[in-house]
């Protein structure tokens, strides 16, 4: 599903240039539970960005579905942030003043859903994820846990092949935060490619498996107990 | 994403902070509202003009003496016997109709309890004719009292009202220059400005005028209603070549008299009120281009507002020319509105100023549609810089932003 090939990403900063990413290899196959993990620095956040279509890495191919991504155009590339992947954030990032509803309504509305389509397939991914009497709240009335429930759904809305999910709990308490993980280890069980990043070792615990970065290359990818 | 999700999220967007909304719109409200009520104005102004030069005599033209040149002499070298010969000759009068002779002096009309400073003008019956004079009582001037020198007087309702106050002025006694007159008739009110000088005049026959009151054997306007519109160039210069041989006159530089023809007037009147009301209309323009850089400038401060937004929208799937809809949807939105607000705004204004200034309420409708096309037309042009701006960002810098 994602075949990842030597890649590397360059910041440059005036003269500086920032290695990031230091031919980074691997490839994540469908139905696949990944932890990226990782200290602040290592590049986890550019290499999700990469993998999420929201950034292109400086060398190195990236296969998706056997394609390469860099041949798609920034319309195609939209398309398929929209319909392959979902995003889970670290802040949440939902639309402040929209409802729950409203805001699990987004990517579907980009999806070319139908209005009234939009309004029940997001009731219904609400209510899957518990939060059934919630719907029109918005963002501002909900707990911490909730919101990042809300941001779940929004990211399941287009029943994406694969959720990427950056620090999922890394705002939220510990209890909030294994509800969390249990919802993705449901999703996952579901079928889902599920990919998170984080450095909490507790949290990449629930994976299947480890990719492990350290100064922009692997120092490790394998099987969860290989490491954990 | 369709027309109708468009509209529904530039709405949402817009309701959430609605003074900002409103405050964007009013530059637009004030500028479609000037534009709308100055050339309604205008409009109305223009067909005032016409109305009243029509209602001076159609199809008019009015010899005057005096030519470009003003050479000695020229102000008396129309005659009576140059209006006959104009009414009696074959080749003139395929083209004109009526020939009203005239000779207006301004003077002192007394009444037995006051006197006011007129204009007096001695007139044959084919005056009313020719100026469209209707009678609010008695009657006008007939061609027996032309003939028996009768000192009778037709008077402006102005004049009626001034000199007899309430009383009946029909039969009462007027004296111009010491000459005792009996007014037999008053004319109706011509109103408005530009012909309401002839509710002020006083009539009297020609002849007494002539020999009787002023002592003058000359005229200082002979009055020609043309038959057709269609023809009064050609009755101009046929009028303008006969005069020349009458008067022994080859070349036309030194023509002692003037052929002016009301087209002409309302023409040069026309044109003055309409380069007013472009002038007016150009600076309410002006406020309108003002109102549509105060749209950019709050689309831009909201671009940079919803960063994160725009961020997120773009991860979860928006493409460039979503954004770039979304926002420019947003300012259309925002100057059709305005547009609505400001032809409503306009549209009352007008009819409030036209009610109190007693003019003629005229609704350009060339302004309203003028207007609104204007209107929307800015919001793509004010609102595109934004909308790029906001499309071209990196998501992930959007998202980043704090």
């Amino acid at each position: 599903m994602i075949q990842i090939k030597n890649i590397t990403k360059v910041y440059k900063t005036g003269t500086t240039d920032t290695v990031v990413l230091n031919n980074v290899s691997f490839h994540v196959e469908s139905g696949d539970y990944v932890a990226v993990m990782g200290p602040s620095g290592s590049g986890k956040s550019t290499l999700m960005h990469i993998l999420g279509l929201l950034d292109s890495p400086t060398s190195g191919t990236y296969e998706l579905d056997k394609k390469n991504v860099a041949a798609f155009s920034k319309y195609e590339l939209a398309k398929l942030r929209n319909r392959k992947i979902g995003f889970v954030f670290q802040a949440f990032n939902l639309l402040p003043r929209a409802s729950a509803l409203k805001n699990v309504m987004l990517p579907m509305l980009y999806g070319g859903v139908e209005e009234k389509e939009r309004q029940k397939q997001a009731a219904a991914l609400l209510t899957r994820i518990g939060l059934e009497n919630r719907l029109l709240n918005t963002s501002n009335e909900l707990s911490g846990g909730e919101m990042q429930r809300v941001a779940i759904a929004r990211a399941l809305a287009m029943n994406p092949d694969i959720l990427l999910a950056d620090e999922p709990t890394g705002n939220i308490s510990t209890q909030q935060g294994k509800e969390i993980m249990e919802i993705f280890n449901t999703l996952n069980g579901q079928g889902h490619t599920i990919i998170i990043i984080t450095h909490d070792a507790l949290i990449a615990h629930y994976a299947k498996r480890i990719i492990k970065l350290q100064d922009g290359k692997i120092i490790y990818d394998g099987k969860r107990r290989g490491i954990l | 994403m369709n027309i109708s999700d468009l509209i529904a999220i530039a709405s949402e967007a817009l309701t959430l902070n609605k003074l900002r909304s409103f405050l964007a719109t009013l530059g637009i409200i004030i500028g479609i509202a000037s534009v709308i009520a100055l050339l309604s104005l205008g409009e109305g102004s223009k067909q005032a003009i016409k109305l009243e030069v029509n209602s001076l005599g159609a199809n008019l033209l009015t010899i005057i003496p005096g030519g470009t040149l003003q050479l000695p002499g020229s102000s008396t070298s129309l005659t009576l016997s140059d209006a006959k010969a104009i009414q009696n000759d074959s080749s003139i009068r395929r083209f004109v109709s009526n020939v009203s002779p005239e000779f207006s002096q301004d003077t002192n009309v007394a009444s037995s309890r006051t006197y006011i400073g007129t204009t007096v003008l001695g007139v044959m019956p084919d005056y009313q004719f020719v100026h469209m004079v209707g009678m609010q009582q008695g009657a006008f001037l007939t061609q027996s009292d032309e003939k028996q020198l009768g000192k009778v007087a037709v008077i402006g309702p102005q004049v009626a009202s001034s000199l007899f106050a309430n009383a009946n002025p029909i039969g009462q006694t007027v004296h111009i220059n010491d000459t005792p007159f009996t007014v037999i008739g008053v004319t109706q009110s011509k109103g408005g400005n530009i012909a309401q000088y002839q509710d002020n005049l006083v009539y009297i026959p020609l002849s007494v005028a002539e020999y009787e009151v002023f002592g003058i054997h000359y005229l200082n306007a002979i009055s020609v209603s043309v038959k057709n519109a269609k023809v009064m160039t050609e009755a101009q210069n046929a009028l303008g070549y006969f005069l020349l041989a009458r008067h022994h006159i080859i070349n036309l530089t030194f023509a002692d008299f003037s052929i002016i023809s009301q087209k002409d007037v309302l023409h040069v009147a026309s044109q003055t009120s309409q380069t007013l009301t472009s002038l007016l209309g150009g600076i309410a323009g002006i406020s309108l281009v003002v109102g549509g850089i105060g749209i950019m400038n709050i689309m831009l401060m909201a671009v940079i507002e919803r960063t994160r937004e725009i961020g997120l929208r773009k991860a979860l799937g928006a493409t460039e020319s979503e954004i770039i809809f979304q926002f420019l949807s947003e300012t259309v939105i925002l100057t059709f509105l305005g547009g609505i607000s400001g032809m409503v705004i306009g549209v009352l204004t007008t009819t409030a100023i036209s009610f109190f200034l007693q003019t003629l309420l005229v609704i350009s409708l060339s302004g309203i549609i003028l207007s609104l096309g204007v209107s929307c037309f800015m919001g793509i042009v004010f609102g595109l810089y934004p909308a790029y701006k906001a499309a071209a960002l990196s998501p992930i810098e959007a998202l980043r932003y704090e």
